[in-house]
């Protein structure tokens, strides 16, 4: 059961007496129609890059727990599958997932809110090389190498490439010598800077991002080409969840750019904030994936 | 000149602390090199046991990896950075079933997909594993193969099956590194013991040899000084050494004692001779000495008026006479008829001296117990007593202010002892004191010791005399008749 405390953590001075009022009323309606209401809010994380980042993380949960007045937890899991699964089943509250899984699984998920990279709601996938590899600026010349893709359920780190070389006429199953999933974007990153892999193919706002924190590894990769841009990885509602919970989630991340603490959060997030979209910024992702299975 | 001869011609000071240098320099650097080998078989040994255990850990992992062609999976267990942080130089790689590289921890070197075979160092490596298959258990591959590196083969087994092969790879050079580390290590510890060592040992050597060669060196200076003028040694603890300086002392003190009474011997003997030669002469002088002076009185007699004769008569009395006191002095009678010492000759003796004394303002301790008549020739006896007690009182010329004299008897001796804090008698007169015409001072006649000497040997009696910084003292020691010599001295 949420009630509204009398100590306000010092965030909630942003509070507008809207987002106050909403969050009242959902906190009545929800302990009416759902009884797991005083369980935190459960969000999974797949955007690998933050998954060392324990402190970081901490603080982005004290915020919204604290934006909406609910406890909530971070759950991290080590692959997509896991992830999206999870919110398919109603483990998960929210998630922040790829693309891809979400065009997949659409009819099981609402779209919460999309990121904003870079001022846009998109993104790209790079192929990168290691940086001593000064020539390659085409995935065709790292055929019979060795290939790191990033998840199965990505679409930067996979489905893109398999759609790539399948119009280009190839099969990636056989087009490389060898490929792996490295299971998370800098894991790419990391065994494309190791020489483990000849090529990989990264999400760009994890490489950019990467590049901030870890200038010294990203260094020893370097972006081959760089794709189309795609609708950013969102964040995305299980189907059940209740509208007002929804609401006042939208509004928490929404917000975050309205506050100060919000975004330094952003910052470290190497993001600009959140804008809401129609599911139409994923039809791109929808025909790829058409596309690949035909 | 040949070795040996070198070593002992040295001193044993140091000798004795080069020997310990040497054995501990000698042990320091056995225990070392035993201690050096053993670390290298150590050092190879743990790192085998590590690498068999590492072995073991990464196997468990590596299965499901290669079965579920993980390869970020197999990589990150294979570069974990917690596994090895010591060998950075060491190299990890599993190998699938078709003994290409599956993963490994140098990924640019060995390269995934690829043989062992298309790297030089590990080609003949690549080459053993796929000609022997992969071994059943964890095995050290011989030098030959990989010469470079200390190589371990595991199998990745699947219910028996080889499903693939892990290798872990040490630089030897990095052993060698180790090994080196450890010896400079180790020369720094046995520089850091015989920097306490060879001080220690080098004054244990010195303080051990030290008596050694003092009494060498003593030894060797005996025949060129006298037993007294060498020093006896500090007593020292009971060990040979100190037994070999106790029996030098007491060897000292012998020879010290021997050398005294040789010079007293000698001195007696040269003083008996001197006696029987001095009362030959005396007595060749005396006997025509009578028949010269009865014939001189004669001359003058006959010739009353002659004042020639008469003064070259009296001139020649009086030489003859001189002549005649000087003889008689020589000729001291030693036992002669007399009657018995009595407490009142001992005081006249007192009152005789007391005069001289007080002239010089300086003290008289007077100790002497006489009760009653003793049986020594008294007249002897007095010439004794005065004769010493003046030449103590002659010797405070010099700052002495006192004499003390001390005279006691028991059943068998008379005991007299005089004392003088005045001029010292120098070493080369004291042996030779007692002889005739010795004298210290420039009036002195020489006669007076002598004369003393001869009536103390004729007493049958002893006498000695000691001078040193302080004093002089002399000890007369007479002894008395029995009474049963008494009774036959009395007969006769």
């Amino acid at each position: 059961m949420v009630v509204l405390v009398a100590h306000r953590p010092a965030g909630m001075r942003w509070l507008t007496p809207l987002a106050l009022m909403m969050s009242l009323a959902m906190g009545i309606a929800a302990a009416a129609e759902e009884p797991t209401d005083d369980e935190p809010l459960r969000i999974g994380l797949t955007s690998v890059f933050l998954n060392d980042r324990a402190a970081f993380l901490e603080r982005w949960q004290t915020y919204l727990a604290s934006r909406l007045d609910r406890e909530v937890e971070f759950v991290q899991r080590g692959s997509y599958q896991e992830i999206t699964d999870r919110i398919r089943q109603g483990h998960l509250d929210v998630a922040w997932i790829c693309g891809y899984p979400y065009v997949r699984h659409q009819q099981a998920m609402r779209l919460l809110v999309v990121p904003l990279f870079e001022g846009e709601p998109l993104y790209r996938s790079y192929l990168i090389v290691p940086a001593d590899d000064e020539t390659t600026d085409s995935i065709e010349e790292l055929q019979g190498k060795v290939f790191a893709f990033s998840d199965p359920d990505s679409n930067s780190g996979y489905l893109y490439r398999r759609y790539q070389l399948k119009r280009l006429g190839f099969d990636s199953e056989d087009f490389f010598r060898r490929t792996f999933f490295a299971h998370a974007h800098s894991n790419v990153v990391e065994a494309v800077a190791a020489g483990l892999a000849d090529g990989g193919s990264v999400d760009s706002y994890v490489w950019e991002t990467l590049r901030l924190h870890r200038p010294e590894l990203v260094e020893r990769t370097r972006v081959a080409s760089r794709s189309p841009q795609f609708g950013h990885p969102p964040f995305v509602a299980r189907r059940g969840l209740a509208s007002e919970t929804r609401a006042a989630v939208r509004e928490a991340l929404l917000g975050m750019s309205d506050t100060a603490r919000g975004r330094e959060l952003l910052d470290e997030l190497n993001l600009d904030g959140f804008s809401r979209e129609a599911p139409a910024l994923y039809e791109p992702i929808t025909a790829m994936m058409h596309y690949v299975r035909e | 000149m040949s070795g040996s001869d070198v070593l002992g011609r040295l001193s044993f000071r140091y000798k004795l602390p080069l020997a310990l240098t040497i054995t501990a320099v000698f042990t320091a650097l056995v225990v070392g090199a035993v201690m050096l080998a053993y670390a290298y078989v150590n050092t190879r040994a743990s790192l085998i046991d590590h690498a068999e255990s590492l072995a073991a850990a990464l196997v468990a992992t590596a299965r499901p990896a290669l079965r579920n062609d993980d390869v970020w999976r197999a990589y990150t267990m294979l570069s974990g950075r917690t596994l090895d942080a010591n060998e950075s130089g060491s190299k990890r790689i599993l190998l699938d079933d078709d003994y290409t590289v599956f993963a490994s921890n140098r990924p640019d070197r060995f390269s995934v997909g690829r043989t062992l075979e298309a790297d030089s160092e590990f080609a003949e490596l690549g080459g053993w594993i796929r000609a022997q298959g992969v071994p059943d258990e964890p095995v050290v591959v011989q030098r030959g193969l990989v010469d470079t590196h200390l190589v371990l083969v595991a199998p990745v087994l699947s219910e028996q099956i080889a499903v693939g092969a892990l290798v872990i790879a040490y630089p030897r050079s990095q052993l060698i590194a180790g090994f080196w580390q450890l010896v400079a290590q180790g020369g720094l510890a046995i520089a850091a013991i015989l920097a306490i060592l060879l001080p220690v040992g080098w004054y244990l050597g010195h303080r051990i040899a030290s008596p050694l060669s003092q009494v060498a060196d003593t030894l060797s200076r005996f025949g060129e000084r006298r037993p007294e003028q060498i020093a006896y040694f500090q007593p020292a603890p009971s060990d040979e050494i100190g037994r070999l300086l106790e029996a030098f002392n007491e060897m000292l003190a012998a020879l010290r004692e021997k050398a005294a009474l040789e010079r007293q011997v000698i001195a007696s003997e040269r003083l008996a001779a001197l006696g029987r030669l001095t009362a030959t002469v005396a007595h060749e002088v005396n006997n025509p000495l009578g028949g010269m002076l009865i014939s001189v009185d004669t001359l003058r007699r006959r010739e009353p008026d002659n004042p020639h004769v008469q003064h070259t008569g009296a001139l020649l009395e009086r030489g003859l006479g001189q002549i005649r006191q000087t003889v008689s002095a020589l000729l001291v009678q030693g036992r002669m008829e007399d009657r018995d010492l009595d407490p009142s000759d001992v005081e006249d003796v007192r009152t005789l001296v007391s005069s001289r004394l007080d002239r010089r303002q300086a003290r008289l301790e007077w100790d002497a117990e006489i009760a009653s008549s003793l049986p020594v020739p008294a007249t002897a006896m007095r010439q004794v007593l005065i004769n010493l007690l003046l030449n103590a009182i002659d010797a405070l010329d010099e700052g002495g202010d006192w004499v003390r004299f001390w005279m006691e008897h028991g059943l068998e001796r008379l005991d007299v002892t005089v004392d003088n804090n005045g001029r010292a008698i120098p070493a080369e007169y004291l042996d030779r004191i007692f002889e005739p015409f010795t004298t210290m001072r420039a009036e002195g006649t020489g006669m007076g010791l002598w004369v003393t000497y001869q009536l103390v040997e004729g007493l049958g009696g002893q006498i000695e005399a000691h001078s040193n910084n302080g004093s002089t003292r002399f000890r007369v020691s007479i002894p008395l008749p029995s009474d049963q010599e008494q009774a036959i001295n009395e007969r006769n």
